[in-house]
């Protein structure tokens, strides 16, 4: 099996009231991926959550190159998680996490 | 600049957090209602740009003709919803002094190929508001999205030039310029075309436009220079 090249990107989820857990976050953007895109690339996509800080509401997610801009694309349709309207914000995508931390 | 050209603010109150969120993500110009904003724009500070938009609705041509005639100038920015009414989107398509013809959830037909081809000769945009994206799914969400793809393939195919615009009620449908350019590949076009969309083609329209409401604008190309005695 050809191996892909992997993305990463930095995210932010804006929310007036109170914070959304790493768990729920996570299973919201598959759902929509796969709600969107199907099982199919939704499986291809190789999501997977590298980080998230409840506090600030950033996090960092990894997903395989072809599939990055679905991703983004699949989040930026969310329009709530755990019933809190939310906006979600991509901040930078990058080849590698190091680059994203530093920044 | 990265602009959201239709945000569909309720009250005027509620102008400071809108501002406040649209800047957090990134944007920089809004159009919003011609309910909340008395002038055709307003800076909010010297980084924030609030343009006033009219939807020009009417049930006959000659009506649409004479509001338009009466709102233009005290507007930034002029749509016309696509409707089946074929006589309308072709006006819409070739005046000038309308900006957009829009397609949002209540949209159900199609562009015509003709009507895409005036359009893109008379410089008129097709805005998609994509805020019904964001509280559908499934069937509905499809549906939604063949109407959105079927049209913005056709005003592509024809030359005219497309924008996606929030329609956002509330600040947080608001949405970062990268994440409309992603949004936009939902809509069959290529993200690389998607930074044009964003950003160049509703900053040249509104440069044009903001061009033309200045008291020294004359016509295209003439400009009161200096003024003479009389």
């Amino acid at each position: 099996m050809r191996r892909t090249r992997k993305r990463y990107f930095r995210f932010k989820i804006h929310s007036r009231k109170g914070c959304a857990g790493t768990k729920s976050v996570l299973e919201d953007i598959w759902k929509s991926l796969l709600s969107i895109y199907g099982e199919i690339e939704a499986a291809d996509s190789k999501l997977y959550m590298v980080e998230f800080d409840e506090t600030t509401q950033t996090g960092i997610l990894q997903c395989a190159e072809p599939s990055l801009h679905r991703v983004i694309a699949a989040s930026a349709l969310i329009a709530s998680i755990d019933g809190r309207t939310v906006s979600f914000e991509p901040l930078k995508t990058s080849g590698t996490i190091r680059s994203l931390r530093q920044s | 600049m990265t602009v959201d050209l239709g945000v569909n603010i309720g009250a005027p109150e509620d102008i400071d957090t809108f501002v406040k969120f649209a800047q957090e993500i990134g944007l920089r110009v809004i159009g919003v209602p011609n309910s909340i904003l008395s002038v055709p724009f307003q800076r909010v500070n010297d980084d924030f740009l609030l343009l006033r938009r009219t939807q020009v609705s009417a049930k006959r041509l000659p009506s649409a003709k004479r509001l338009t005639e009466r709102v233009r100038r005290q507007n930034a920015i002029l749509s016309v919803r696509l409707t089946r009414n074929v006589e309308m989107a072709n006006w819409a398509a070739g005046d000038t002094r309308i900006d957009m013809i829009t397609v949002d959830q209540h949209t159900d037909t199609r562009l015509r190929r003709t009507t895409a081809r005036l359009a893109a000769k008379g410089g008129t945009l097709l805005e998609v508001r994509f805020s019904a994206l964001l509280h559908s799914s499934g069937l509905a969400r499809s549906r939604l999205l063949k109407i959105f793809r079927e049209n913005v393939a056709i005003a592509r195919e024809a030359n005219m030039q497309v924008v996606l615009t929030s329609g956002a009620r509330r600040p947080l449908e608001l949405r970062s310029p990268m994440a409309v350019k992603c949004i936009g590949t939902l809509l069959g076009v290529e993200f690389d075309d998607m930074s044009r969309i964003v950003d160049q083609v509703p900053r040249s329209m509104i440069e044009r436009n903001l061009t033309k409401l200045r008291s020294s604008f004359v016509a295209e190309g003439v400009e009161i220079v200096q003024g003479g005695e009389e």
